[in-house]
């Protein structure tokens, strides 16, 4: 009985320490905020780049219009798949960036997502391609142009088929900035650390930051099952049309 | 109407349309008939301008088609797919008014009671809501016709329309068609001999991508040609 009151009471000192003491939720709350910016922002980012790199791609393919910039697309994705991350991050912060006095929340922004564009541009490349090449003759057929049967016929059914990747990419990403702290970013992983270094003591600082990451991808992924389920009751252009 | 001038297409090497010259007038019922692989669909495909590559002229009305722009001719020359290829994200009704809608000024009051009047004459107004793949075959076929319908077009390319129906939906594409007529130039792609006696006014037969026989029903039905007397029996 008195080690059973002895492991709360130990607990509950630990908690205090971690979260409360000096503010320290306050730190958390910070931190959680900056890997949210850092995280939202290069989804967007990466998001735009990698429609557009996958629309360009898709342009060539077709048309074999745009080939310079296909190349370019070529290079930058394989120099980006073919690079570690973090070296990514501290390229942008201490060569170009070098002299600049930017916020480093905005260079996290930056570099995640110029590296999450070259992934998220694989999976709407191969959403375009899953859309079978009747539908864009389809489009075609009934006057659209190339453009505009983009937008209206192929993008919609190709969003629709990407989404399951790229939420899987969103999820890789917000885990992913938990290295900007490198750069001294006080984003969550950052901030356990901190915690850490002060109570020494690593667990609940760890845990606590592991379940706030649990919960973040979490929520991502239900939110995107339900959109998915939502597009899905209405039509399926997996079957064969 | 359509003028088609020593018309050769090549895939890589092979050559898939080999010369090829005849006229299409306005309002004939042109059924283009020939054995599977015989460039049928390359043919219609070409009248299109889905495909590009060619060597010949297609001349329509007095214009060739490599001078028209290809949105223009596209909705003067409409095509009705072999696999329909409907779009499976929209409902029937999107459907058919996607095109209208995005590519003219026409107001929603009125594309909605064309709409109703395309779906009537097809006989699936029940059907308006509806996702493509709630439909059957023949039912998606007629959405297709609709969806190209809506454009006005001048003239009407059919690629096999017959193989995935059963014999009573052909019979109601039949008697479609000839209603269609009416109003369009019907070129229909097919293999299925029974079109000669309930559709054509014209025939066109055609075999490894050459031109076996032209003319109208009577003249084929007439012909001492040995190949065509052999596809006839
Ligand atoms: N995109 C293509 N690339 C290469 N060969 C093709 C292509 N499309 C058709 N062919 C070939 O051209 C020939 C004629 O095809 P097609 O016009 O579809 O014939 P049909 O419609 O009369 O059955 C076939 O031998 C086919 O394999
Ligand atoms: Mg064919």
């Amino acid at each position: 009985m008195e080690s059973f009151a002895k492991f709360w009471i130990e607990v509950f000192d630990n908690f205090y320490k971690t979260v409360i003491f000096e503010q320290r939720y306050e730190l958390i709350l910070n931190g959680l905020k900056n890997t949210l910016i850092m995280s939202i922002g290069a989804i967007i980012l990466g998001s735009l780049l990698g429609i557009i790199i996958s629309l360009i791609k898709h342009n060539y393919k077709i048309n074999g219009k745009m080939k310079i910039l296909n190349k370019i697309c070529n290079t930058y994705i394989s120099i980006i798949r073919g690079t570690p991350v973090l070296l990514q991050l501290m390229i942008i912060y201490y060569i170009i960036f070098k002299t600049s006095t930017i916020n480093p929340i905005i260079i996290g922004i930056l570099a995640f997502g110029i590296n999450s564009g070259a992934y998220s541009a694989e999976i709407f490349r191969s959403g375009l391609e899953s859309i079978d090449k009747g539908q864009l003759e389809a489009g075609l057929s009934l006057g659209f142009n190339y453009p505009k049967t983009m937008k209206y016929i192929i993008l919609p059914q190709a969003l629709k088929n990407s989404l399951p990747s790229i939420c899987n990419e969103f999820i890789t990403l917000i885990k992913e900035t938990s290295v900007a702290g490198y750069i001294g970013i006080m984003e969550l992983t950052k901030v356990s650390d901190i915690i850490a270094s002060k109570t020494y003591n690593y667990f609940f600082p760890l845990i606590i930051i592991a379940v706030i990451y649990f919960l973040i991808t979490n929520l991502l992924s239900k939110i995107f099952k339900k959109v998915e389920r939502k597009l899905d009751i209405n039509d399926n252009n997996k079957e064969s049309i | 109407m359509i003028t088609i001038k020593n018309l050769s297409k090549s895939y890589g090497k092979t050559e898939i349309l080999k010369n090829i010259s005849f006229d299409i007038e306005k309002n004939d019922k042109l059924l283009i008939i020939g054995p599977s692989g015989s460039g049928k669909t390359t043919l219609i495909r070409c009248l299109n301008k889905l495909e590009k590559d060619y060597q010949g002229e297609i001349i329509f009305k007095k214009k060739n088609i490599k001078d028209i722009k290809d949105e223009l001719l596209r909705k003067k020359i409409g095509m009705v797919f072999q696999s329909y290829n409907l779009f499976p994200h929209l409902t029937v009704k999107e459907n058919i008014e996607l095109a209208p809608s995005k590519l003219t000024n026409a107001n929603k009051e009125e594309l909605s009671k064309k709409t109703l009047k395309l779906l009537k004459s097809v006989n699936i107004e029940e059907k308006i809501n509806e996702y493509p793949k709630n439909l059957s075959g023949g039912q998606k076929q007629r959405v297709a016709i609709s969806r190209t319908l809506a454009n006005n077009p001048e003239v009407i390319l059919f690629d096999e329309p017959t193989s995935a129906l059963d014999p009573e939906s052909i019979k109601s594409l039949v008697k479609l068609l000839n209603e269609l007529s009416k109003k369009a130039t019907i070129i229909v792609v097919s293999h299925d001999m029974s079109l000669i006696k309930s559709f054509a006014s014209k025939i066109l037969f055609i075999d490894k991508g050459k031109i076996i026989e032209y003319g109208t029903k009577e003249e084929i039905l007439k012909s001492t040609n040995p190949k065509i007397k052999k596809f006839l029996k």
